[in-house]
């Protein structure tokens, strides 16, 4: 017999492919955290994961990565034969040389998150995809004889998030050519869908708000919808998601740990018990009580180093970086979102809290 | 623990294979251990099956129905609503979670005989979830609110307040009857649906395959390039979803746009001098940077290949002076080629270059060129 919930895991922003096959070496970390997290409740640590939950990756960087290989190779093309020119090199390096390059940060990070944004139909692209492999899945499911209904749920993390909006809810409004199995009121539903460090605020492409447009909230095609944001993140920080009258299904977790430099990273959401707790909650309520829930998080302190000092030093940086994301960006009337000033400024604060963090550690 | 509760599930699972019957299961398991186990593990393989003939007979005719691959779609459906009918009237008799069940199969057939497919009336059977479902069911049929709704709890638990009638308490065994009852339902009523959601899987296989040649095979567009078709096509392309919502839907936008811009686009390849009404013919060929400024590119419907016209300048062999203006034609999606005049430098002036970019490793694969 499968598992009766089926958890859809979609990746954020950045290279998450291995040279080779699946499964990816993010979901691998990915599946790793959660085991880990599961372990850390001692109602669950009796149970075996797999015995409830099936985790099925849903990815879509090789759409990103198909075409900055192919933007490399024209590059490099063009670098070949020019040769070494001044003005052949430049040419060559905005045609996209080293655009493959992993340590490319540029190309590797923030191209996704543009390409995904101002990349003509780049989304429809990587939106498909994911319908795709969903839809696959959904099929798989249904067409074993489980001798009992499955739930499915999603598990989103960062660019993932508004990625995984947009095609639910593309899924959720009109017919895929003449089948309505998608549609709202069909068939297909989640029972919870957990977003983490979203920013499908962000890259929400038509006018009007996200939150009176979207039919992925509670009561319509998800059943319940978790967010959880860490406070010095700065890239949820900018259009934050924060619907403030979407009803008892709808829960908000601010968290402020630190167990890594990478604040924004999908396994260091996941480490909290608090984002860990409330998704298995939410997916395997008989098994676990709140309380119990409650009880993990209060054991887990936001900074763990040993020298009180260092601890007491990365509180205060964190909750610097978090007034500074409050002041640069609760005011929205100024920012907008359609901004590749916005998006470098957000990535560039990542990366120097990164910094700022690491040197603390 | 874990060695524990696997014993107490052995001990179930023998007491009731052996034939100690209900009774005697009751016994084994209490009404808690067998609600989180009916629940935990939804069709409750570890604890006593109900072992009903007529239940298992209608079972086994469902999934004929489905493994029968000889069956036509609509025999398929005709033999799934029967069964669907017949678990409706042997067990909707059942006074303590029969209703449920009857509401729930009365409305996949009534969806079913009006030609829609049997859409939602087991689309919620489902574990109890933290909101929106605020009862303590331990089983839970339909939506809150709607009419094919039923809460059925475990005898010993907690009656929920404010469900009413729709509360169904039921001893443990009927629990399970009930679930395997409702899950053979919710299964039948599943693949009911898989001939829809095959063409669902082939339409969005069609769009991907055509992302795929658009990008493997399709004229290579630039980042600035993707940004400046966001910016002229939003409108035109996005349009047609605005009467539903703001985001294309389904169909609408499925597909790559098959009108793309090229802008501001280098490129490279050979170009032959003296072919303008001035100057003197030659074979000899230079290296050429191209850029192409402005200019579309039209995709067939599968996108394998295009056509499009651009203007721009190539410069020969690095001679910035003598840069030259003109026409591209891609046809295929192959063959480059551009008709380009001298007009900077004086003595060339009149002069023009054809260009040439012979695509072959887009064409033919990389292979092609090693």
């Amino acid at each position: 017999m499968s598992a009766p919930n089926v958890l859809f895991v979609v990746h954020g922003m950045g290279t998450n492919l291995e040279a080779a096959e699946e499964p990816t070496a993010w979901f691998k970390e990915v599946e790793t955290a959660l085991h880990v997290a599961w372990e850390r409740f001692p109602s669950l640590a009796e149970e075996s994961f797999a015995e409830y939950i099936e985790l099925c990756p849903l990815s879509y960087d090789q759409r990103f990565r198909q075409y900055t290989a192919r933007v490399a190779a024209a590059g490099e093309k063009l670098e070949g034969k020019l040769g070494k020119a001044r003005y052949a090199r430049a040419l060559a390096a905005v045609g996209g040389a080293g655009a493959d390059d992993e340590e490319n940060f540029l190309w590797a990070n923030v191209m996704d998150v543009l390409l995904y944004r101002l990349g003509s139909d780049f989304n429809v692209e990587v939106q498909v995809a994911l319908q795709l492999q969903l839809a696959k899945k959904v099929r798989e499911v249904w067409a074993a004889n489980t001798g009992a209904p499955v739930q499915f749920s999603m598990l989103s993390h960062s660019l993932g998030t508004a990625v995984a909006h947009g095609m639910l809810q593309r899924l959720a409004l009109g017919a895929i050519g003449d089948s309505d199995v998608f549609k709202l009121g069909g068939n297909f539903k989640l029972r919870c869908y957990m977003t983490l460090a979203n920013v499908s605020r962000l890259m929400f492409r038509p006018g009007g708000s996200i939150y009176d447009k979207t039919l992925i909230r509670p009561g319509r095609y998800v059943e319940s919808f978790i967010n959880a944001r860490h406070i010095a993140d700065p890239v949820p920080a900018p259009f934050k998601f924060a619907p403030l009258a979407w009803g008892p299904g709808y829960r908000e977790i601010p968290i402020q740990c630190f167990r890594q430099p990478n604040l924004h990273a999908f396994t260091h959401y996941l480490d909290h018990p608090a984002v860990a707790g409330a998704l298995f909650r939410s997916l395997v309520p008989f098994l676990i009580q709140q309380a119990e829930v409650d009880a993990v998080v209060a054991t887990y302190p936001d900074v763990n180093n040993p020298d009180e000092q260092k601890c007491r030093s990365i509180e205060r940086l964190i909750a610097d970086i978090a007034h500074e994301l409050q002041v640069a960006y609760n005011d929205e009337t100024h920012l907008l979102s359609d901004s590749v000033e916005l998006l470098a400024g957000v990535a560039r604060r990542a990366w120097q809290n990164r910094k700022a963090l690491g040197a603390l550690t | 623990m874990k060695r524990r509760a696997g014993w107490s599930l052995v001990l179930c699972a023998i007491a009731c294979l052996i034939g100690h019957g209900y009774a005697q299961a009751q016994a084994q398991c209490t009404p808690a251990d067998f609600g989180k186990e009916i629940i935990a593990r939804i069709a409750g393989d570890n604890c006593p099956k109900p072992n009903e003939p007529e239940l298992e007979a209608i079972i086994g005719r469902i999934d004929a129905a489905i493994d029968n691959a000889k069956l036509e779609e609509v025999e398929r459906s005709a033999t799934l609503i029967g069964a669907l009918r017949e678990l409706r009237d042997a067990y909707g008799r059942r006074p303590s979670w029969g209703a449920g069940l009857e509401r729930g199969i009365d409305a996949a057939i009534l969806r079913a005989r009006a030609g829609e497919l049997p859409l939602n009336g087991f689309a919620n059977v489902r574990a109890p979830n933290v909101p929106p479902d605020p009862l303590a069911c331990s089983l839970v049929l339909g939506t809150v609110g709607e009419l094919d709704y039923a809460c059925i709890v475990l005898q010993g638990s907690p009656v929920p307040s404010g469900a009413g009638a729709r509360v169904h308490v039921l001893e443990p065994y009927e629990a399970a009857l009930a679930l395997r009852a409702l899950s053979a339902a919710h299964s039948a009523i599943s693949k009911l649906n898989i001939p829809e959601l095959d063409k669902a899987i082939e339409r969005l296989t069609q769009a991907q395959k055509r992302f795929d040649n658009l990008r493997q095979h399709g004229y290579l567009q630039y980042p600035w390039e993707l940004a400046l078709d966001t910016a002229l096509t939003p409108r035109a392309r996005y349009d047609a979803c605005q009467t539903t919502d703001s985001f294309c839907s389904g169909e609408a936008g499925l597909d790559p746009a098959s009108l793309r811009v090229i802008f501001l686009h280098p490129g490279v390849g050979i170009a032959a001098a003296g072919l303008g009404f001035k100057g003197k013919p030659s074979w000899d060929t230079a290296i050429a940077l191209s850029l192409e400024a402005i200019g579309f590119v039209s995709y067939t419907d599968s996108f394998e290949t295009y056509w499009g016209l651009s203007g721009g300048a190539i410069v020969s062999d690095g001679d910035f002076g003598d840069t030259r203006f003109g026409l591209f034609v891609h046809a295929t999606r192959w063959l480059h080629a551009g008709y380009l005049f001298s007009v900077l430098r004086e003595a060339t002036r009149g002069d023009a270059s054809v260009f040439l970019s012979l695509d072959l490793g887009t064409a033919f694969g990389a292979s092609f060129l090693e």
